[in-house]
Parts: structure tokens; sequence; C-alpha cells
């Protein structure tokens, strides 16, 4: 880990300073101002109420601790994923039976790469390397038969052990070896260019030698040694071995040959062994360098070319950081329901629908990732992590996350949302008082063996204007310490007698409201039960 | 008794809700330590694991209220019941403990003593006076 990336650049600071001080002048600047003596007359603005429901709920989201916790958690994960992601260059690997082995490892480059040497291997390791620079211009050339065209083909060997290799590229370097700086090589199936060549005013002489074996051979499918000059068919054409001068590389000679621009394909060949443990290093710094880069196994080549992919470990962290932040927003989207149930059960009164509230949630949840997008940018562009896969990770995991608490609370509010219950009320008219020993006795039979209720008390009072007033105390047994206090009071009409009844539960458990309605209307049920069973009696 | 109190807290605590997130988030934790692998990971790895032990007890915080109501009921001591939360909290903080066993098995102990520090503050902060 690096931590001197860790410490603020100056720049930073500087841009904090300015910041503050620009606060502080507009500050004391509206102080000095003084006041205006007209006063401005306020023009009223329309402000839609739907606006100021959101702006509601968005306060109640945002400042509530839940969607601290998974913002917080989002962005850390994100912030890590982006620290340890990394990537893999893509390769693939060929079949290479038919190509003789004549390198270890071959870079191929579409333009003029010039000493890389010193970077790719490391100085205590004598290499082999040969560099081919495949110029593409026409050097004309008038001899007594007409007017032709010769290609150059820069060779620089690098070579300590040529006598005892039967490396076919090699052998060539045998020939490039030998030349002095005014010579250059054509093959002896040209038969129009004799003695010496004229290349941009310098003055060269030829030799002729059979090299037609050592230029057609090919290092790559596709990629010849000898110049390229279209495809057909899906085959590469290439210039013949008669029209190609091999000349021994020096920089005087190139800059002669490219004057202005030209196009150049480079080659840089390691002929010698290399241990395993550096062929990674070679082919990343390599990379940087040449688009291709292939390695040479016994029977098959590896190719690398510079398109990145994200390794697996990669996408297995966004994976997983979108899992954790998933199961993060599962277990907090109940408290969250639980506060905007809370304050929609308040706006309901006002007309305020189900969609409004859910959208307002959903709009809350994602300004709040759209804010603090800007801080995790600064940090870890500050930082020098990987900016894209934070990104990645951090916009998957903010909408999943957005998307499943938006649809926990809408199933919460639609579950056992703001329909407020009835309270449980029950009003009967007889034209009869009843006997309130029977109804006693009724109760305590019905009581008696009744699964969901114990009855634990029953008594008739009677009250100073000689009704009575009936109570009732249940224990509901499904639950822990739930207790139903049933009131039946009596009223006499003009010629009615009038019986309400009216139930109470009340519980040591956090029971909802909807289970407490439940418990309350069972025992409601129960009790008309009782009460039907003594006005029959008549 | 004392055996059965933490026997009943330790059964209640896997039985509710927010015992199986701790569980999900446990696996796909191991997942991310072990590959992952860095000093920041893993010290972002510990606050999370913190925050999602107090995102857990927030999701079970009626059933919480629930068991300390019981038990006052029962008539267990102050000690007690903050012991049997303590029981309640640890059982979540040993199945997170697991995740960084796998992957960093030095890192437990610093773990278990963030953890039990900040359920104590929890337990000040929002369950004392139920």
């Amino acid at each position: 880990m690096n931590f001197n990336a860790m410490s603020i650049p100056m720049e930073h600071i500087v841009m904090m300073i300015v910041i503050l001080l620009t606060i502080v002048v507009i500050v004391l600047l509206k102080r000095v101002k003084g006041f205006i003596e007209e006063e401005s007359i306020a023009i009223p603005t329309l402000v839609s109420p739907v606006f100021k429901i959101i702006k509601l709920m968005f306060f109640k989201v945002a400042i509530s601790i839940e969607t601290i916790l998974v913002t917080i958690a989002v962005l850390l994960i994100a912030f890590t994923v982006g620290y340890v992601a990394t990537y893999t260059y893509s390769y693939t690997t060929i079949d290479a039976i038919n190509i003789p082995y004549s390198y270890s490892i071959l870079l191929v480059s579409n333009s003029y790469v010039n000493q890389v040497e010193e970077l790719l291997i490391n100085a205590t390791i004598p290499l082999d390397c040969i560099r081919i620079l495949q110029v593409f211009r026409e050097i004309p050339i008038k001899s007594g038969r007409g007017a032709s065209y010769l290609l150059p083909l820069l060779i620089e060997c690098n070579v300590h052990s040529i006598e005892r290799s039967n490396n076919i590229l090699i052998q060539l370097c045998k020939y490039v070896k030998n030349l002095t700086k005014d010579n250059v090589l054509i093959d002896i199936s040209n038969r129009d260019i004799e003695g010496t060549i004229n290349v941009d005013g310098a003055k060269l002489s030829v030799i002729k030698v059979n090299i037609s074996e050592y230029l057609s051979i090919q290092l790559l499918p596709g990629i010849p040694l000898t110049h390229t000059i279209g495809v057909m068919g899906g085959s590469t054409i290439t210039a013949s071995p008669s029209t190609i001068t091999v000349i021994p590389y020096s920089k005087d000679f190139y800059e002669i040959i490219c004057k202005n621009e030209c196009n150049v394909k480079t080659f840089f060949i390691i002929t010698s062994q290399i241990p395993d443990g550096i062929k990674d290093s070679i082919v990343k710094t390599g990379l940087r360098y040449f688009e291709i880069v292939a390695l040479r196994r016994n029977n098959s080549i590896d190719i690398y070319s510079r398109s990145l992919v994200p390794s697996a470990k990669t996408i297995l962290g966004i994976t997983s950081s979108i899992l954790i932040s998933l199961i993060f927003s599962i277990s907090i989207s109940g408290g969250l329901a639980e506060k905007v149930i809370r304050i929609s059960e308040k706006l309901s009164l006002m007309g305020v629908t189900y969609d409004i509230i859910i959208a307002s949630v959903s709009i809350a949840i994602t300004s709040i990732f759209a804010i603090l997008i800007t801080p995790l940018l600064i940090i870890l562009i500050s930082l020098g992590a990987m900016v894209s896969v934070s990104m990645l990770s951090y916009i998957l995991s903010a909408t999943a996350t957005n998307f499943l608490l938006t649809y926990k609370v809408s199933r919460k509010l639609k579950l056992r949302g703001y329909r407020v219950l009835s309270k449980p009320f029950l009003s009967i008219n007889t034209p009869g008082q009843i006997d309130s020993g029977y109804f006693k006795q009724i109760v305590q039979k019905l009581f008696a063996l009744d699964d969901i209720f114990m009855l634990s008390e029953v008594e008739v009072l009677r009250g100073s204007e000689g009704y009575n007033e009936i109570r009732i105390e249940l224990i509901y047994r499904k639950s822990f310490a739930t207790i139903v206090t049933v009131e039946v009071y009596e009223e006499k009409g003009k010629d009615v007698w009038s019986y309400t009844i009216n139930v109470d539960v009340w519980s040591i458990e956090e029971l909802s409201k909807y289970e407490q309605s439940k418990i309350a209307s069972l025992a409601l049920s129960k009790v008309q039960g009782a009460l039907m069973q003594c006005i029959t009696r008549f | 008794m004392h055996y059965k109190i933490l026997m009943k807290t330790a059964k209640y605590s896997v039985t509710c809700n927010g015992f199986s997130y701790v569980l999900l988030y446990t696996l796909s934790l191991t997942l991310y330590i072990t590959i992952c692998f860095s000093e920041i990971a893993l010290f972002i790895s510990l606050l999370l694991s913190i925050m999602m032990l107090y995102a857990s007890l927030l999701s079970d915080r009626l059933s919480i209220a629930q068991l300390i109501n019981a038990y006052s009921i029962v008539g267990l001591k102050r000690k007690e019941i903050v012991a049997s939360f303590y029981i309640f909290a640890n059982t979540r903080v040993l199945v997170i403990a697991i995740a960084f066993l796998v992957a960093y098995p030095s890192i437990v102990i610093a773990f278990l003593t963030l953890s039990n520090t900040f359920i104590a503050l929890v337990y000040y902060f929002t369950f004392r006076r139920v």
C-alpha cells in the first residue's frame, strides 16, 4: 500500500484556503452593506404542495440512521473495490506446431520503437535480441531495364553466440553482422540492380546473397518477417523477397530514410531462453510500448494484446460489494419503513396517496446517493485508485439499494399501511333488561372451554342510577402478557335498553395496531355472542 | 438459572430476523476478504462488520425491547438484563468473526474488542430506558 499517496496535495490546501477566504469575504460584505430604506415587497411564490411533501419526506428519510448506515456502507465498499481492483491483459493461445522455433518472446508495434532493451530486460542477464524495422517507404531505383523500387528492412542484431545456433533468425544475423555501414543485402533473385544504389544522396554498395528463405518465414500466423502489402480473402500478401533490401540498423540511416513521416513496423525479438519469473514483467512493460507480445512455448504461442479486461478478482469484488450493500439495505429497510409509515399516517389524513409517498422516498434515496458521489470521486482521484471500477460498483449498489428500499417500504406501507382500523365498538338494543347474573354465568361457561381467551375476571358493577356496568377481563392465550378488557355499559332509552360493548387491548409485547385490532374484534365477537344468548332467552 | 437464561437468549437471537442477515453478510464478507485482500479492505471490512452488527440490532429492535421487557417482568436484575443483551449481540458477533477467522485470524481479537465496546454504546443509548 502506498502511504505517500494519502498525503493531501498542495493544490487542495490552496483551494480550501481560497474557498474559506471567499466565504469570509461574502459574509463581511453582507454585514458592511447596510440596510436599504424601502423594503421590497415580498412576491408570493407558488410552491406545489407535492413539492413540500417531497421535501418533508426527504428530510425524514435523509436524516434517519438507516439511510446514513446504508450510504456509508455503499461508499466504503465502492472505495475499497476501486482500491483493490486489478486488470489483466487479454490473451489467446494459438497452436504453433507448424511455426519453427525462432524466438522466445516477440514484441510487435505498428510504430517506431527505440531503446526499450534496458526497460524490458534486466541488465544483469545478457540476452540475445534482434530488432527489425519494416519501413514502408519505397526507395526508387533506376536501372537498365526500367524503374523499380526496394523496401528497406532495417535489422539490428545483439546476438552473442551466432556460430552455434541453428535458429533461422540468428543465421540471418550472420549476414547482417558481416555488413559494413555502406553495404546493403539484396536477394539473389533480383536481377535489376547491380553495383550501387542511391538512397537520398547516400551511395550504398549492393551485396547479393540468397536470403529469400530467411525472409519468407512467418513470425506469427498472418505476421511475416517481410512487408505486408495487403490482405486478400483472409490471407496476407507479402512483398516478394526480390523487392526487399536488408540494411543494418543505424539511427542516422533510419533518419535518412524516414525524413518526415513514414509507416514503420517494429519487431523486437528475444531469442535466448528466459526464466518464467521474468516473463510476466516483460509482458507488462512490453505492452506499454508494443501492441502485441507473444510468448513462445513448446507447441503453442501465448499472444497478449493491449486491451484490458477486469480480472476475475475485480468482478467477484464488485459482485460481493453489491451483495453486501443489498444485505445492509434488507436488514435496515424495516426501520426505515416504520419511520415512513409514521409520517404517512398523518399525511394520509390530508389526502396524500401511497404513490406520492413512495415516489418521494425513492427521490430522497436517489438524491442522497447522487450528492455523495462528489466526495467519493474527490477522495478516489486524490488517492489514485481505479475510479471506473469504484463508480461502477457505487452506481450498481446504489441502484440495487434504492430499488430494494423503495420496494420494501412500499410493501410495508400497503400491508399494514395507514388504513386506520375503527376501534372495536358495538351497540345492541333490546326491549327488555338482561339479567346480569345470568350474563355472568354465560360468560364464565363460554370462556371455560375457549382456546383463544382465558377468563381472568368478570364483575358486575352497579352504578348510582341503577344501571349495570359489566367488566370482563380476558387473557389472550396465543401471546405473551396480552390482556383484553371488555366493558359492557347498560343504558335506558325511552322504551329500549341499549348495551354498548367497548374493547381495550393491553399488552407488554410490541403488538402492531393491526394485531391489536384483530384481537379486540375476536374478543368483541365472543362477548357479543354471550350477550345475544341472554337476549334471545326472552 | 443463569445457564437457562444464556441458552434462551442465544436461541432467541438465532431465531430473530436479523440473524439471517448476519449469516448472509458473513458469507459475502468471507468471499470479499479472501478475494480482495489488502490492508485497506481489511480495515474497511472491520468497520462494515460493526455497522452490520448495528444494522442487525436495529432490525430486531422491537424483539430486543420485548426480550428486555419480558426479563424485567420475570424479575431479572438489571445486571442480568445487560448480560443477556450482551449474549444476544455476541451471538451475532461470533458469526461475523468466522469470516475474519477464515481470512485473517490475527484481527479477530481486535474485532471482538471493538464490537463489544460498540454493543455497550448501543445498549447505553438505545435500550437503557426500555
